[in-house]
């Protein structure tokens, strides 16, 4: 059965930055589609602007932002969510996605993307908040596992049980970072192959994969290197259970050259196949 | 035992976060009442990775903004200068565009105020809106009285500063990394920062020029505009009406100008 997320495969796509926008403009590369950092986006009249309208006419776009702070205690910035539906009709963009955290309270944005405690009461809140959100954006939420460093004492239930819930009970999207899941899984000592197989496969809408930065007594999500093995392993676990999503490349820090990105993620092609393989 | 409600919890972290960045004394719960340890790192450990995140990214931010005010007051002083700013005037935003807006005003020195007045200019004139400027066929239509008695409404990525430095040849060396990067002189200077064709560009005026132009921006009439540079203008009648038109030109090359008003 069909369900609302589970949409033509885009394929594999890249994080569009800034230091390739001269590469995508002129070499047109065959990306099957971008993925872009909503905010970087909203607030400019510039270059960014003038790329992005290029961009978007001729690969389909994904919007991934840091800024919607779902789980925040701070009322709900309709105007912020106004700019985002605004350019999300403007590049018609596939998704819009964010993450499964909050950027801050009494006002203030620490710019960062905030772990939150896995209880009822934020289970019950983030469910409110991501209804409310879906319908002033008159789309679904696409929501992004987060890598964290810390667990709260008040936490009732493992993350993989809450993003289960939410995802079901606000009736949104995943975004299944497995990266991510493999950084937290170092950092909290839960098993990444239980966290994956948890996630409910018919409302992941896409996938992304990255390169971390591993200091030995914990692991920073930095986007940066290629993708390890264990965290192909969990693509190909992921895949299993899906089925095959669109899968999106990030790397943000030590940024090599695009086509350097790009071969990176289409190895996800030799780890699909792997995955049929074995079947 | 109830668990601490949402919001307490939210609030507690977030000045955990902020506050061994920041000067005023907090009373907080320690890291242990609310995370739990990992196998190889304690509560307040764990706590750190976002406590350095946290300033990390911002200073990395005004610093993305600020090359050459960083430079000009050293790694060390520019952060300091940072964590103070940030605490006087924290994000706000779901952008970090604008967060180095109010930094001028945070500063003494007229140098380095100078710089980042200069570089808060650059940042906003690259964000601002896009519009498309006249051109020379847009004027050629104009009788010369028509256009004496015309107001000129400027496009909005077009910012003017007098600064009391050469603030353009110092910035210029350290956002191209040459080395060295020559002083930065004490000279009065006029600066039009303005985009074109998408990139950032700077163009050195003569005091009377950027008064005729800065007339021109609060909406006087080009007459009154030339009036305003004729006060300023040591040299000849003839020879401002020479000055006067090649900067004209050049303006309205550049792609100054969005409208001709009444």
């Amino acid at each position: 059965m069909r369900t609302r997320f589970d949409r033509p495969n885009l394929g594999l796509g890249v994080g569009l930055r800034t230091v390739h926008f001269g590469h995508v403009l002129d070499k047109k590369p065959a990306v099957d589609w971008f993925e872009i950092v909503t905010e970087n986006f909203l607030d400019t009249g510039g270059r960014p602007a003038f790329v992005l309208d290029q961009v978007a006419a001729r690969y389909p776009i994904v919007l991934h932002g840091v800024s919607m702070s779902v789980g925040s205690t701070d009322p709900i910035d309709r105007a912020y969510l106004a700019k985002v539906k605004a350019l999300a009709e403007r590049v018609r963009a596939v998704w819009v996605s964010d993450h499964v955290c909050w950027t801050g309270v009494a006002g203030r944005n620490l710019h960062d993307l905030l772990p939150l405690p896995y209880t009822e009461e934020a289970l019950r809140h983030m469910v409110r908040r991501i209804r409310q959100i879906q319908d002033v954006l008159e789309r679904p939420l696409i929501l992004e596992n987060p890598s964290s460093y810390v667990e709260f004492t008040s936490s009732s239930m493992p993350e993989w049980e809450f993003i289960a819930r939410m995802a079901e009970e606000a009736d949104c999207g995943l975004l299944l970072d497995v990266n991510n899941v493999y950084v937290s899984s170092y950092n909290h000592g839960f098993d990444p192959q239980a966290y994956v197989r948890a996630i409910p496969p018919e409302r992941i809408a896409y996938v992304h994969i990255a390169g971390h930065t591993n200091f030995g007594t914990h692991i920073l999500d930095t986007h940066v290197g290629p993708v390890i093995d264990p965290v192909w392993k969990l693509y190909r676990l992921a895949h299993r259970l899906t089925g095959g999503r669109p899968t999106l490349l990030e790397w943000d820090e030590e940024i090599p050259a695009f086509p350097v990105v790009h071969r990176e993620v289409l190895k996800a092609r030799k780890h699909m196949e792997a995955d049929l393989a074995t079947a | 035992m109830r668990p601490p409600k949402l919001d307490a919890t939210l609030g507690w972290f977030q000045a955990s976060v902020v506050a061994p960045h920041e000067t005023r004394e907090r009373r907080l719960a320690p890291a242990k009442q609310h995370l739990l340890p990992s196998r190889t790192l304690g509560p307040e450990q764990r706590l750190g990775i976002y406590v350095d995140a946290y300033m990390a990214r911002l200073v990395e931010a005004l610093e993305e903004d600020f090359p050459a005010l960083a430079h000009r007051l050293g790694q060390r002083a520019f952060q300091r200068t940072c964590r103070s700013y940030l605490e006087r005037h924290p994000s706000r935003s779901r952008s970090l565009n604008g967060l180095g807006r109010k930094l001028p005003e945070f500063l003494s020195g007229r140098a380095a105020l100078d710089l980042a007045r200069l570089e808060v200019a650059m940042s906003e004139v690259f964000d601002g809106e896009a519009v498309e400027p006249l051109r020379t066929a847009d004027f050629a239509r104009l009788t010369p009285e028509a256009l004496a008695g015309a107001r000129l409404d400027c496009v909005p990525t077009l910012r003017l500063l007098a600064l009391d430095h050469d603030a353009n040849p110092y910035v210029d060396a350290v956002r191209q990394e040459r080395d060295p990067v020559p002083p930065l002189r004490r000279k009065r200077s006029w600066i039009a920062v303005y985009r074109k064709e998408f990139k950032v560009c700077r163009l050195d005026l003569r005091e009377a020029g950027f008064d005729a132009l800065a007339a021109l921006r609060r909406g006087r009439t080009v007459s009154q505009a030339v009036a305003a540079a004729a006060r300023r203008w040591k040299g000849t009648a003839s020879e401002l009406q020479t000055h006067i038109r090649q900067c004209f030109g050049e303006w309205v090359s550049e792609g100054f100008f969005a409208r001709i008003g009444r």
